[in-house]
C-alpha cells in the first residue's frame, strides 16, 4: 500500500489515553473481480478511542461511506480487519452480526433520512424498530418510554412521533434518525454526510444536538463528510481519504495548520468563506 | 438603466387540504443586465418558487395570486404558453441541482442536448449542427474530449461533470438571464469549487445575468455581486454582498451568518453563536 505522508499524533496529551474502542486493520473492499475492480478501500489502517469524535473527510468516491458501512458491517471487507471492544467482528456477515450483541453498540445514521427511514412507520415507530429487533426483554416492555427519551435527546418534540416522514421537515426527519440510532444508547455512532442535504441553521442545530448528546453520554463518533469547516470544529482528529487510501491524519488544527498532502490542501483552498476573495 | 428583471410584489399560494399556503408573500427584488444576485435562505423560503415563478413552471397545485415578474419590460406572468415556450432556454435559462435527474438515462448525452437545443432553436437547427454547437460548447468551457463525453450515457458520468454539461446546455441558447437552483448541493467541496468558477466566468464572459439560489451563504458571499435574504416567502434584507455578511441590518441574516461554521475559531463559539439564536430558525 502506498499511503501519503501520514502525520502521527498519537497522545501527546496531558490525560492518560482512554481505550480503544475501535481499530481497523489495513482494510480493504475492492468491487468486482480482484485484480481488475475497484479497490474503494484500499489498505487502510486507524483507531477510535472511547468518546473521541473521529472526521473521516474526502469528496465523493474517495471510499469513505464505503468504509463506514463496512465498520457498521452493512458491506463485507475484502481483507483486513475491524476489531471492536477488542473483539475481531471482520468475519461476521451482517446477519450473523446482527445476532451479536454488538450489534446495537454501533449505529449508525445516514445522508437522507427521507431515502433511510421506512416511509410507512410513523416516527415513533422508526425509533421504536431497533429496540424491538435487538433490545432485551426489559427494554422492549419499556419501548414507549425509551422512544420519548430518544425523542427527547435528539430534540424531536414528542407531538411529531406520531407523524409520517413525510410530514416532517428535513431537520425534524434528521432528528428522527438520529433518536432512532441513540435508542439503544450505542457506543460508537457513524454519521454518514448526516448534515448535508440540510441548510446551514438545520446543520447547526443538528450538530449542536449531537455535540450534547456527545458530551452527556460520551459516545465515540465517526462523522464521514466533506464539510472540513465543519468537521474542523467538532472533530478531536481527521483523517483525509482519496481514492480509497488515508493520505493524512491529525488534530483539526494541525491539519488546516500544515496540511502535508496536497489532496489536502486543495480540500482547504475550497472551502468557500464568507466574504472571500471574489471570484 | 431598467432592470433586466423586476419582480413586484409576487404573491404565490399552494392549494392545501387546510387552506391555502403562502409560499411567496408579497417578494419584490430586481436584478441588471450581467449582474449576479444570490437570493438564500433556509429551506422553504420560497427560494426555489421564485425562480420557478419567473420560468413559469410552478407545479400544479401552486396559484399566482398577485404582482408581476417583468422581464425586460414584458410582463411574464400575462405571456401565453408559446411565448413563454419562446422565452425558456433562449431568453432564461435553468440550471437545477440533480444534473443527473435532468438528464435521460436511457439516452445518450448527446442525445438529449441535441433535443435541448433543436427545440430551443425552432426546428431550423439540423441535428448535425446542433452536436457541433454543443461539443464545441463544451469544449470552451473545458470538458476535455467533448466528443466522447457526448456518447455517455447519464450513469456513466460523475454528478460535477453531468452539471458542467447542464450548464454548457444553458449557454447554448445565449439567455440574457440564468436561474441556477442549488447548481452544486449535490457536489462536494472540491467540485463545487470547479461548477461555481465555471459558471460565474461563462456569465461574466458572456454578459449573463444571473439569479443564484443557494442555502450557502459563504458560496453567496464569494461569487455575488448583491444578495437578497429570504424568510416565509419575502425578501428580509437585501445590499451588495460585502456589506449585507459584514454588517447585516436583519437579525435573521445574522442568525444565517452564525449558524455557519466558517470564520469560528472554536467549536464552543460556535454552539454560543448558535444558542443564542435559539427559536429564530424558520
Amino acid at each position: 500500500m502506498t499511503v501519503g505522508p501520514v502525520r502521527r499524533v498519537e497522545a501527546a496529551a496531558e490525560a492518560p489515553p482512554r481505550r480503544k474502542l475501535l481499530e481497523i486493520g489495513a482494510v480493504t473492499k475492492v468491487y468486482g473481480p480482484p485484480g481488475t475492480g475497484l479497490r474503494a478501500v484500499d489498505g487502510v489502517s486507524f483507531h477510535l478511542r472511547e468518546g473521541e469524535i473521529l472526521g473521516l473527510v474526502g469528496e465523493s468516491g474517495s471510499g469513505k461511506s464505503t468504509l463506514a458501512r463496512i465498520i457498521a458491517r452493512l458491506i463485507p471487507q475484502t481483507s483486513g480487519s475491524v476489531v471492536f471492544e477488542d473483539q475481531d467482528i471482520s468475519g461476521l456477515s451482517g446477519r450473523h452480526f446482527a445476532r451479536t450483541g454488538q450489534r446495537r453498540c454501533i449505529q449508525m445514521v445516514f445522508q437522507d433520512p427521507l431515502a433511510s427511514l421506512n416511509p410507512r412507520f410513523t416516527a415513533f415507530r422508526s425509533i421504536a424498530d431497533p429496540v424491538r429487533r435487538l433490545g432485551t426483554p426489559a427494554e422492549r416492555a419499556a419501548l414507549p418510554e425509551l422512544v420519548r427519551e430518544a425523542a427527547h435527546r435528539a430534540g424531536l418534540p414528542e407531538s411529531l412521533l406520531a407523524s409520517m416522514p413525510h410530514q416532517l421537515s428535513g431537520g425534524q426527519r434528521a432528528r428522527v434518525d438520529i433518536a432512532r440510532a441513540i435508542v439503544l444508547r450505542p457506543k460508537l455512532l457513524i454519521l454518514d454526510e448526516p448534515t448535508s442535504a440540510l441548510d446551514a441553521s438545520l446543520q447547526a442545530h443538528v450538530v449542536e444536538t449531537l455535540l450534547s448528546l456527545r458530551d452527556a453520554s460520551e459516545m465515540s463518533y465517526i462523522f464521514v463528510t466533506h464539510d472540513l469547516s465543519l468537521v474542523r470544529l467538532i472533530a478531536d482528529r481527521l483523517i483525509v481519504m482519496h481514492r480509497g487510501q488515508l493520505v493524512e491524519t491529525g488534530t483539526a488544527g494541525e491539519i488546516f495548520r500544515q496540511p502535508q498532502h496536497d489532496y489536502t490542501r486543495r480540500l482547504i483552498a475550497a472551502i468557500p468563506t464568507l466574504g472571500g476573495t471574489k471570484t | 438603466m431598467d432592470p433586466l428583471l423586476q419582480i413586484e410584489d409576487l404573491a404565490v399560494r399552494f392549494d392545501a387540504e387546510d387552506g391555502p399556503v403562502r409560499v411567496l408573500d408579497g417578494l419584490s427584488l430586481s436584478l441588471g443586465r450581467g449582474e449576479c444576485l444570490a437570493l438564500v435562505g433556509e429551506s422553504g423560503s420560497g427560494k426555489s418558487m421564485t425562480g420557478l415563478s419567473v420560468m413559469r413552471l410552478l407545479p400544479p397545485q401552486a396559484r399566482i395570486a398577485a404582482g408581476s415578474v417583468r422581464l425586460d419590460g414584458s410582463d411574464l406572468l400575462r405571456a401565453d404558453e408559446r411565448a413563454m415556450r419562446r422565452i425558456r432556454g433562449r431568453r432564461v435559462a435553468m440550471i437545477f441541482q440533480n444534473a443527473k435527474a435532468g438528464l435521460n438515462p436511457i439516452r445518450r448525452v448527446g442525445d438529449t442536448l441535441c433535443d435541448i437545443l433543436i427545440a430551443h432553436d425552432g426546428g431550423r437547427l439540423t441535428r448535425r449542427a446542433a452536436r457541433g454547437r454543443i461539443a464545441a460548447l463544451l469544449g470552451q468551457i473545458g470538458i476535455t474530449d467533448p466528443e466522447r463525453r457526448l456518447e455517455a450515457y447519464p450513469s456513466q458520468l460523475s454528478g460535477g461533470l453531468c452539471q458542467r454539461i447542464m450548464i454548457a446546455a444553458a449557454f447554448a441558447c445565449s439567455p440574457e438571464l440564468i436561474i441556477a437552483d442549488e447548481p452544486t448541493s449535490a457536489l462536494d467541496v472540491t467540485t463545487q469549487k470547479l461548477v461555481m468558477d465555471l459558471l460565474m466566468a461563462a456569465c461574466r464572459e458572456r454578459g449573463v445575468a444571473a439569479l443564484f439560489i443557494t442555502h450557502d451563504l459563504a458560496l453567496a458571499s464569494q461569487y455575488c455581486d448583491r444578495v437578497c435574504v429570504m424568510r416565509k416567502g419575502r425578501v428580509v434584507e437585501e445590499g451588495p454582498a460585502g456589506r449585507l455578511f459584514t454588517a447585516p441590518a436583519a437579525a435573521y441574516t445574522r442568525m444565517l451568518i452564525d449558524a455557519l461554521p466558517a470564520g469560528k475559531g472554536t467549536a464552543q463559539e460556535w454552539r454560543a453563536a448558535i444558542r443564542s439564536h435559539a427559536g429564530m430558525s424558520s
